[in-house]
């Protein structure tokens, strides 16, 4: 049965159906799925294997990785009110474009992939300094902070990643606040996030997520 | 008419392997100033493809240079791999980070760009509709929600070499909901940038 829920679920994010996707999520309720198990065993699940799948199609497009991240978003937003008990938040992140760069639909797919994993976002938006994000993550004692880079110049820039770390270490958190980073340019280069000043780097919405989870459990640990 | 003279005064040709998005105005500029620069423009849309953008320039450069001629690229940084390319080349680019700021300068680009804009030339404008459904497609409420989730207006740029593109552009900001704005702008920075990257070049001996 679960099986057949993320096969339509998964069937209506393809074809970017936000609608029918829910209608989904609500007969999987309707039939006695509670929603911790819509979460966890349902959309997270079907958020993989849907990130695999368009990975692999050479005419997938922008906007299924997109719908994938903000159904998956939205679906454990509107899921987590009916919780039996609140959800035990993984941890928090700030994440923001690079200085300088003004791309946010990467930064996007990975918030929604993040939500889905319980963990806590503060989105700070596009072209964020350095210190914005070294601030921010201090104010809301952020475990990491995800820099997200559309350009070659700006993953490697003044006020880029490089001068978080530069921060990070001269305020002694490097402890504290782990940084990790993705983007176009680091898929092209894999190498890139250490140039970048990174501890870890993800070269999709999914993995990005899930990276970031561990980072935060290397700093709680 | 203020020119660009270059030197030496009898340069040696160039062959300039570019994007077609400012094709008109660049060879506008070329022909205006006499520079002896021949060119090769790539499809405009290849920088919402980065492999296809890759695989074209590099073999775009390695024909040119298999002919024994001399480069010159017109390209941003468009590619996270571009200044690699460049030096396996031996080449070097235009200055700037894409064309519109080679087009407007980076101070305007980052003023309008911070307001929201989405800046649209003729080339795109033209070919907005395949274009934006081949990279988003085809559900209209996803697309509006992609472009709304970032940009406020479409920046229509119009240069002294386009042709009338007004109901190309009115349509492509029904196409994603957003208002639509003009500006028209000259060509003296562009004309500056391409005047500096074909210096540039042939100061280089390679």
């Amino acid at each position: 049965m679960l099986e057949s829920y993320i096969q339509s679920y998964n069937e209506a994010v393809f074809d970017t159906d936000k609608q029918a996707a829910l209608e989904v999520v609500d007969n999987a309720l309707s039939d006695g799925l509670s929603p911790e198990d819509v979460v966890f065993k349902l959309v997270i699940p079907a958020v993989e294997a849907m990130m695999g799948r368009i990975e692999k199609d050479p005419d997938s497009n922008l906007a299924q990785h997109f719908m994938t991240a903000q159904i998956a978003a939205d679906v454990t937003e509107r899921m987590l009110e009916k919780f039996e008990q609140p959800p035990e938040v993984v941890g928090r992140v700030i994440i923001g474009a690079a200085h300088g760069d003004l791309h946010s639909l990467g930064k996007r797919i990975v918030i929604g992939c993040l939500k889905a994993l319980m963990v806590e976002v503060i989105d700070l938006g596009s072209n964020i300094s350095a210190e914005q994000f070294v601030a921010a993550a201090l104010a809301e004692q952020a475990q990491v902070i995800a820099v997200s880079a559309m350009m070659a110049h700006t993953a490697l820039g003044e006020n880029g990643s490089r001068q978080v770390r530069a921060l990070l270490r001269e305020q002694g958190l490097e402890d504290r606040i782990k940084l990790a980073v993705g983007g176009a340019p680091y898929r092209f280069d894999p190498e890139l996030y250490v140039k970048a000043g990174a501890d870890a780097w993800a070269p999709d919405g999914v993995t990005a997520a899930k990276v970031i989870v561990q980072l935060i459990r290397e700093v709680k640990s | 008419m203020k020119t660009f003279t270059l030197h030496p005064d009898n340069q040696p040709p160039l062959t300039m392997v570019g994007c077609g998005i400012l094709r008109k105005e660049t060879d506008f500029l070329i022909e205006k100033n006499g520079w002896n620069v021949h060119t090769h423009f790539l499809d405009s849309a290849l920088h919402n493809y980065l492999n296809k953008l890759s695989t074209e320039l590099n073999q775009a450069l390695a024909e040119h240079e298999q002919r024994g001629e001399k480069t010159v690229v017109l390209y941003g940084g468009c590619h996270p791999l571009m200044e690699t390319y460049l030096e396996k080349h031996h080449t070097c680019r235009t200055h700037g980070q894409n064309c519109i700021v080679m087009l407007i300068g980076y101070e305007l680009f980052m003023l309008e760009l911070e307001k929201g804009a989405y800046f649209l030339l003729e080339d795109w404008a033209l070919t907005w509709e395949p274009m934006i459904t081949a990279c988003f497609g085809m559900n209209m409420t996803v697309i509006r929600e992609i472009f709304h989730s970032s940009h406020k207006y479409l920046l229509a740029l119009r240069t002294p070499c386009n042709s009338d593109f007004i109901e190309a552009a009115e349509a492509a900001a029904r196409f994603v909901d957003l208002p639509l704005q003009w500006l028209d702008v000259g060509l003296d920075h562009l004309e500056s940038v391409l005047a500096d990257a074909i210096q540039r070049r042939l100061a280089e001996e390679q």
